[in-house]
């Protein structure tokens, strides 16, 4: 522990080197042993742990190999829904305490970041991929989420009435 | 005890361990891929988490995601079944720095048992007779034909991070060594993302028989006897029984006290299983490898020993002692098990996916069956396809077999092709009823009819 803190700055530096070169080569873990210090590194092959990931990104980019028993597109009468694509917990804000990223009533954007998703310690931002009102949020503040479960019911720009 | 366990797997086995975590009054906390979302075995469960899409890479086999699960649902164990993460050191260790109970032995343990050619080195160093062979990994082809030169053809070619039969190829002759190796190779690669392979010398007049171990915290480590699994096809088990009918009473001891010797090297808790492969023609014996988890044909030990080995797992993990020493261990009589695959035995054992019109399981004295498979069920296309394992109990080997035949034939599945019937012509034919059990037995009726 105390070589941990003589290292602190030096440490600090190499985990913020380690997580651009993580975004840089898409890689999702990574593992160093130096002293006491371990991180593990692994290449994203389709799994999910991106710092920013797109909502529903996931099973649309899966291969299909058997199409009846992929799950349809989260879509219902004229709204559609925000899915998780992950596991973890949902948190409307990015720290406690602050403002949510969207309320009820909100234009979304693709780009709109509508919450994030605790994983592993990683927290990660969901963003709306697609244009809309948002109309219900799903989920508690803090409550768990699995794969694929609907966060926010969203009336589509496109097909607005 | 544990009050709270995830069950890191799908099916049969995450069913059989749902059970036994009921019994002992634990919560459970089952996960689940999209193609397995609603199934009824999941009911079962205390909570569902749905932890990523169909394929297994994304779901049973993504870390990140069953610990995160873990984390949630608050669970203090993770029981990893048999297949996907149940041998990764890698789902061990992380389990154990994130405060998790990972309900098998130490990920140390694991990791050099898990490197066959390590394994090898360990056995070498405690007297267990070994398969003449290379010590290390091999790396290139002349290294190879070194090897296969000094202990003669036929050699096995072998995933070093290798199970379930992948990865493993017989060669006769230096030309299909030097082709035989890339492909080996190439399958070690696509299923363990690990090409390392090593060779042994292939014994053609083999039983594959191995031992059941069971070691808690405090230093007591015991066997439940053996299971004969040299049964197969592609070197994938089809029926196993127990007591082995291939071996005798001096062979069987000695055995028992290299299983011993060789978990006790590794300072081993939980359950496992160390294999060996007996030479039919000069009855010597040779370690092949220990497999660090529970196995799929362990129900047919828990008849004769009369120990429920799920409920031992977790009780080691949870610190407790083993309630019972070597002595106090009795094995009775005779069991047999058949794994059902939804496969068609007239197609090359092709896998047939689909849904289940008519189930309907066989019963009775001295008859279990440990499937998740009922009448409406659809078998996904993403996974291992077992319906399920029929085991049967009977004092006697010819008991059993006559129970097993019954059984079969009770055991009426309509919508998928299934291995029934090739199971009731397999126990029909002279050589399974007179004992005469070998690795090769199973590929030689397929050819021969």
């Amino acid at each position: 522990m105390k070589g941990f803190t003589k290292k602190k700055m030096s440490t600090m530096d190499k985990v913020k080197e380690l997580i651009s070169l993580m975004n840089a080569h898409d890689l999702t873990e990574i593992e160093i042993q130096e002293d006491a210090l371990k991180v593990r590194v692994k290449k994203a092959d389709g799994g999910f742990q991106h710092a920013v990931l797109p909502a529903s990104s996931l099973p649309g980019s899966l291969p299909a190999p058997a199409e009846a028993l992929q799950e349809p597109p989260a879509k219902k009468g004229t709204f559609t829904e925000i899915v998780s694509p992950m596991v973890g917990t949902f948190y409307r804000a990015a720290t406690p305490g602050a403002e949510p990223h969207v309320e009820v009533g909100d234009e979304l954007e693709a780009d709109t970041v509508v919450c994030v998703i605790e994983a592993m310690k990683i927290i990660n931002e969901i963003k709306a991929e697609a244009a809309g009102k948002l109309v219900e949020v799903l989920v508690d503040d803090g409550a768990p989420v699995e794969f694929g479960q609907p966060l926010f019911k969203v009336q589509p720009t496109a097909s607005a009435e | 005890m544990f009050s709270r366990v995830l069950i890191a797997n799908r099916g049969e086995i995450a069913l059989r361990v749902i059970r036994a975590c009921r019994e002992l009054g634990i919560e459970t906390v089952a996960v689940c891929s999209k193609a397995d979302e609603g199934a009824q075995y999941l009911e079962l469960a205390d909570n569902t988490v749905c932890i990523g899409p169909s394929p297994a890479e994304q779901s049973y086999l993504n870390v990140p995601s069953i610990i995160s699960a873990a984390e949630i649902t608050d669970v203090e164990a993770i029981h990893p079944g048999y297949g996907f993460l149940a041998e990764s050191s890698h789902f061990a260790e992380i389990c154990e720095s994130s405060n998790i109970t990972f309900i098998g032995p130490s990920a140390k343990t694991m990791m050099v048992m898990g490197d066959k050619a390590e394994a090898k080195r360990v056995a070498i160093k405690n007297k267990i007779p070994v398969l003449a062979g290379s010590e290390s990994t091999i790396t290139g082809q002349q290294d190879a034909l070194e090897v296969a030169h000094k202990v003669g053809y036929p050699v096995l070619i072998k995933a070093a991070a290798g199970g379930g039969g992948r990865g493993i190829r017989i060669v006769h002759n230096d030309a299909s060594l030097v082709s035989s190796m890339a492909i080996a190779q190439r399958e070690a690669e696509t299923a363990f993302k690990d090409p390392s392979v090593y060779i042994e010398k292939f014994i053609e007049h083999s039983c594959h028989v191995e031992v059941q171990i069971l070691a808690d915290q405090h230093g007591n480590t015991i066997h439940l006897g053996e299971r004969d699994c040299s049964l197969q096809r592609r070197h994938q088990k089809l029926l196993e029984e127990t007591p082995s009918p291939s071996i005798s009473q001096h062979q069987r001891t000695e055995l028992y006290k290299a299983a011993i010797r060789m978990a006790k090297a590794v300072n081993y808790t939980n359950a496992g299983t160390v294999e060996f492969l007996v030479d039919k023609d000069n009855g010597k014996y040779y370690f092949i490898e220990m497999n660090t988890r529970l196995q799929v044909e362990h129900p047919i030990t828990e008849m004769v020993s009369g120990i429920d080995l799920v409920k031992e797992q977790l009780r080691i993990s949870a610190g407790e002692q083993l309630g019972y020493k070597q002595r106090q261990i009795t094995l009775d009589g005779v069991a047999i098990e058949c794994r059902i695959y939804a496969e068609d035995p007239d197609n090359g054992f092709r896998p047939h996916p689909g849904k289940i019109t008519v189930y309907n399981v066989p019963g009775g004295n001295g008859v279990r069956v440990d499937s998740h498979v009922h009448q409406g069920y659809v078998v996904p296309p993403y996974y291992d396809s077992m319906l399920g394992k029929l085991i049967v109990h009977q004092g006697t080997r010819q008991e059993a077999i006559a129970c097993l035949r019954r059984a079969l034939s009770e055991y009426h599945v309509e919508g998928v092709k299934t291995t029934i019937p090739f199971h009731l012509r397999l126990i029909d034919h002279p050589n399974y009823i007179n004992s005469d059990l070998s690795t090769t037995f199973v590929e030689g009726l397929l050819a021969g009819g």
